[in-house]
């Protein structure tokens, strides 16, 4: 079992086949800002048998968000620990699952990501007494920060969104799958956050079916920006694919940080997360 | 790229690049701009490259591509419909002569603010227009092509700027006020040429810095049902403050 | 598992169908674009475990009955034909292709990936739901498995569609496999002691039309919220085995908690017609435990289609809000200000009274005039607001009945005939008799 946050460093073992890296943006390189990206895996065995969570968490950065760095962090950790709950607690079937995520999580994750806020708030801060008695939109409004996740076991992926970030599932035909689809609505660098109006009412959720060996890919906007186009995102994608069954996953990943770096610095000049999970083999029911 | 076609390990694909920010000009260059006015004009829009470009250094993130609409009896694009990035971009200097078919410049920009053919993932798009006379076309063209461009997903999200240039006798205040989104600036009023080279320098400047800034979050607070203003993305620096000197008489 | 690409093979008349595009996918199955060589349709492939005979045999049976009838029964989007695969243990159904671009579901609304209907268009749309579930349940079915998930809307023209038709069973006969979400589940159906039928499809109906207006679940307050481990235990107890209702006016233990995500309900249960307030009341109090004391959906196409007809738009900011008999003036619920109400017709006819407000864009229907037209032509234009094109400050009401009124003005004299074409000016205390029943009186 591996559950951690933050970027990736040789000394901790991730599960078979999955992969996560965190790296800073070559514009924050520049201004001296700190990384506001997080992003996490996790894989255990829960009543749904093996299950594989990717999590990946964009800060908002700019100095009214000066704290989303820890805000995108403490939604990693929330994400993870809720979904596990909800897969221990609603573990009946997999639509079942479903349901419940599609109509829970947002509102006990966000209540749990403000609690999580507050508890980060006042260890560092513990001298603003009058905030933290009433805590305000303005106090929350620091941590600013999107989130995406995936779940996946056998060959069931729930999937999970709000605000900007890609989730994709790449087979090894070549075809790019998109759980969910692009908001078409949002254009010119708007997004949605854990911290907009409403904001349990602003998550999109996915049910899809895995019938192939395929890539379940997450990533903050700081990669698809970089890139040309939807074409080059997922000829990135495909080539991510191509790799693996040419080489290995093993090797594939390796490469694969040079790439994120070259993205910032050549692109998007933001924040680039990327998390991995090659399921080899959705259809095998994995024992209990 | 002409590499050698060795392959001892993986290899990862994909083309990068820098995000686009449009930018248009639409500049008017109807008969009463003839002489001193386009002159100035032209000038102005030549210095104000070299500037984008310095303050652009600070955001290497960002490739802004160039486009001129130049309108008097019709509209047509002066630079374009090909956008020309900044860096390859010079002025070809504009003529004046004939009417002012402002709304027509209008729906020519409007054809390239079409959903389809923006980048999703660009910057919202910067719009100047220079006039310095009335809309020579019918009000309710110029209306209509105002209402459209902001119903238009891009034309509500471009930082679209106003320049009149002369006299405030000669243009319709509240007709070239429409055009812009940024009320708190407002007509931008070049009243002599030194003021044309300045306002001309600052709104592309501010606009394409404030444009390439980090995201906004989406936060429409719409009349149910009513035109909802939608949301401005852009907030843009204070203009140049201008004190205008003018025969006056009232107290105050 | 469907691929882009397969074909299916149909089990009635032995068409096959080539799957082109991928649609979508929920907690039954994934759905498809298919090509059956004639035009574009819709499949609904099943997960593995949702794949039972007894779902296969429903569906057979749904398509031998038939939709439901009328106008409204067209709102189904009725399964066509069962498709099996070669080779491949699941099954799947056909149906029609629904246009997705211009129809939403509830969440993408929320997700503001679609617009939000505007007020006209929520009656509209409440009230055409209501009617379709009316004519399910005089077919003699029940749906099962109401939800926001298969309730799909125009939000601009306010047109309805109901998807997955699969767990639609016959009323009191059919399996008694439970189904459904559990939140738009009856308490008994909930507890165990009922299965679904027509009066439980009454309960989830309630709560669907409370999701559209209200954004949010009817239970879901204080009870809900001080729930530590939510599982399906704490979901059985809000929702089945002591559900109270967030707006209960006699029972506050499960009031909205001041926290700002509980806020967006509040607002639009204050934007909410009274009228409509009190069905909700009804349904989530009385209509708890005793089933016969349900909202029936001829109660909420009434109540919505008479509030279709009551939206006046604030002259200072445009918004949209609700007249109610009585008004002289309304107050706007965006920005408080208030503003006259517009003129009325009252119009009593032998099903009672009611008000229309008369605006530029007013237009009578012919069920607003004949209570009992047949539902083909309830729909139909019989009269609209014009303007006196000799005096544009004089606005009319114009007759297109084809059939003449009799035109009684205020002043008492004489009775005028407006034969169909015409229009009778609109001022204070002017009446109109339209055909034997019904009489129409001018208010301001």
């Amino acid at each position: 079992m591996s559950d951690r946050t933050g970027p990736a460093s040789a000394s901790v073992r991730l599960p078979a086949h999955t992969w996560f890296d965190v790296r800073r943006g070559s514009s924050h390189v520049r201004t001296g800002l700190p990384c506001q990206d997080a992003a996490a895996v996790w894989r255990g065995r829960l009543p749904q048998g093996q299950v594989t969570i990717l999590v990946v968490a964009d800060g908002h950065g700019d100095s009214k968000y000066d704290l989303s760095e820890h805000g995108a962090r403490l939604a990693v950790q929330t994400a993870l620990h809720c979904l596990r709950s909800f897969c221990r607690r609603f573990n009946t079937s997999s639509s079942l699952l479903y349901d419940a995520i599609r109509h829970d999580f947002a509102h006990r994750l966000t209540r749990q990501w403000r609690q999580a806020v507050l508890r980060h708030y006042s260890e560092n801060f513990p001298q603003d007494v009058e905030l933290l008695n009433r805590p305000s939109i303005n106090l929350y409004r620091r941590y600013g920060t999107t989130l995406l996740f995936s779940l996946a076991f056998d060959d069931c992926l729930i999937g999970g969104q709000i605000g900007d970030g890609d989730m994709t599932v790449t087979h090894t035909g070549g075809d790019v799958g998109r759980p969910i689809p692009a908001a078409e609505r949002l254009i010119a660098n708007e997004t949605h956050s854990l911290i907009s109006a409403d904001s349990i009412r602003l998550w999109r959720f996915c049910r899809w079916t895995l019938h192939e060996p395929c890539l379940i890919c997450l990533s903050t906007d700081g990669l698809s920006n970089g890139m040309a186009s939807d074409e080059s995102f997922g000829d990135f994608l495909r080539s991510l694919v191509r790799n693996i069954e040419q080489y290995s996953f093993a090797e594939t990943v390796k490469v694969v940080p040079g790439f994120l770096d070259r993205v910032s610095a050549g692109g998007s000049g933001d924040d680039v997360s990327l998390a991995l999970f090659w399921q080899a083999d959705p259809r095998r029911k994995k024992k209990k | 790229m002409s590499e050698e076609f060795i392959n001892d390990g993986p290899v990862l694909e994909g083309e990068i690049t820098k995000r686009p920010l449009q930018f248009f000009w639409l500049v008017d260059c109807s008969g009463s701009m003839r002489g001193k006015k386009i002159a100035t004009l032209n000038q102005a829009i030549r210095e104000a490259v070299p500037e984008i470009l310095r303050a652009l250094e600070a955001h290497p993130e960002v490739q802004v591509m160039m486009r001129a609409i130049a309108f008097s009896s019709s509209a047509s694009w002066h630079v374009g419909p090909e956008a020309v990035k900044l860096e390859d971009f010079t002025w070809p200097p504009l003529h004046a002569d004939g009417y002012t078919a402002t709304a027509s410049a209008i729906e020519l920009l409007l054809e390239e603010l079409d959903i389809d053919k923006m980048n999703r993932r660009g910057f919202p798009p910067v719009c100047v227009l220079l006039s310095d006379g009335y809309c020579t076309e019918p009000e309710e063209q110029y209306e209509r092509a105002i209402r459209k461009l902001d119903h238009a997903p891009w034309g509500k999200k471009a930082v679209r700027l106003v320049i009149a240039i002369g006299d405030g006798s000669e243009y319709d205040e509240q007709a070239l006020l429409r055009f812009t989104n940024h009320p708190e600036v407002g007509v931008l009023k070049a009243n002599t040429p030194g003021k044309l080279v300045e306002y001309i320098k600052w709104a592309s400047v501010t606009a394409s810095v404030s444009s390439s800034q980090s995201k906004t979050f989406y936060n429409d607070d719409e009349v149910e049902g009513g035109e909802g203003e939608g949301a401005r993305n852009v907030i843009l620096a204070s203009a140049p403050q201008s004190i205008q000197i003018e025969d006056a008489n009232e107290v105050f | 598992m469907l691929l882009i690409g397969d074909t299916v093979q149909g089990l009635l008349g032995s068409r096959h169908y080539r799957i082109i595009d991928r649609l979508g996918e929920g907690g039954q199955g994934a759905v498809f674009l298919a090509d059956d060589g004639r035009g574009e349709v819709a499949v609904k492939w099943y997960h593995r475990q949702n794949a039972v005979e007894q779902q296969r045999e429903m569906i057979a049976r749904l398509i031998r009955m038939g939709p439901p009838g009328g106008e409204a029964g067209r709102r189904f989007v009725w399964p066509l034909d069962v498709v099996t695969k070669k080779g491949d243990l699941s099954f799947g159904y056909v149906m029609p292709a629904v246009n997705l671009k211009s129809y939403a579901e509830l969440g993408q609304v929320w997700a503001r990936l679609r617009p939000t209907p505007g007020m006209r268009q929520r009656c509209r749309i409440s009230w055409q739901l209501a009617q379709a579930y009316r004519q399910l349940h005089l077919a003699g079915y029940c749906y099962r498995d109401i939800s926001m998930g298969n309730f799909l809307f125009d939000p601009k023209s306010g047109e309805v569609l109901i998807i997955d038709n699969d767990n639609i069973g016959i009323n009191q006969q059919s399996g008694s496999r439970i189904l459904g979400t559990m939140e738009f589940m009856a308490p008994e159906v909930i507890t165990g002691r009922q299965v679904p039928s027509t009066s439980t499809d009454l309960y989830s109906l309630a709560v669907l039309l409370f999701y559209f207006w209200i954004w949010h679940h009817p239970m879901h307050g204080m009870l809900e919220y001080n729930v530590r481990v939510w599982d399906i235990p704490a979901k059985k107890r809000i929702y089945g085995e002591m559900p109270v209702f967030i707006f209960d006016p006699r029972d506050g233990s499960n009031r909205l908690p001041a926290d700002p995500e509980y806020q967006t309900p509040l607002r639009f249960w204050d934007a909410c017609p009274k009228s409509i307030r009190d069905l909700f009341i009804r349904s989530f109090t009385d209509g708890i435990r005793n089933p016969d004391r349900r909202v029936t959906e001829g109660e909420w196409v009434h109540a919505f289609r008479q509030l279709e007809n009551q939206i006046a738009r604030c002259p200072h900011d445009r918004a949209e809000n609700f007249w109610q008999p009585g008004m002289k003036q309304l107050q706007c619920w965006h920005c408080h200000r208030r503003f006259d109400a517009p003129p009325r017709f009252v119009i009593s006819s032998s099903s009672g009274l009611k008000h229309v407000l008369v605006l530029p864009e007013t237009k009578l229907r012919r069920s607003e005039l004949e209570p009992f037209c047949s539902e083909e032509s309830m729909d139909e234009v019989v009269a609209e607001v014009i303007q006196n094109p000799n005096n544009p400050n004089v606005w009319g009401l114009r007759n297109l009945t084809g059939e003449s009124w009799q035109f009684m003005p205020a002043d008492g004299s004489e009775p005028r005939e407006v034969v169909s074409g015409r229009a009778v000016p609109i001022s204070a205390g002017h009446e109109v008799k339209i055909g034997y029943q019904t009489n129409l009186r001018i208010e301001v």
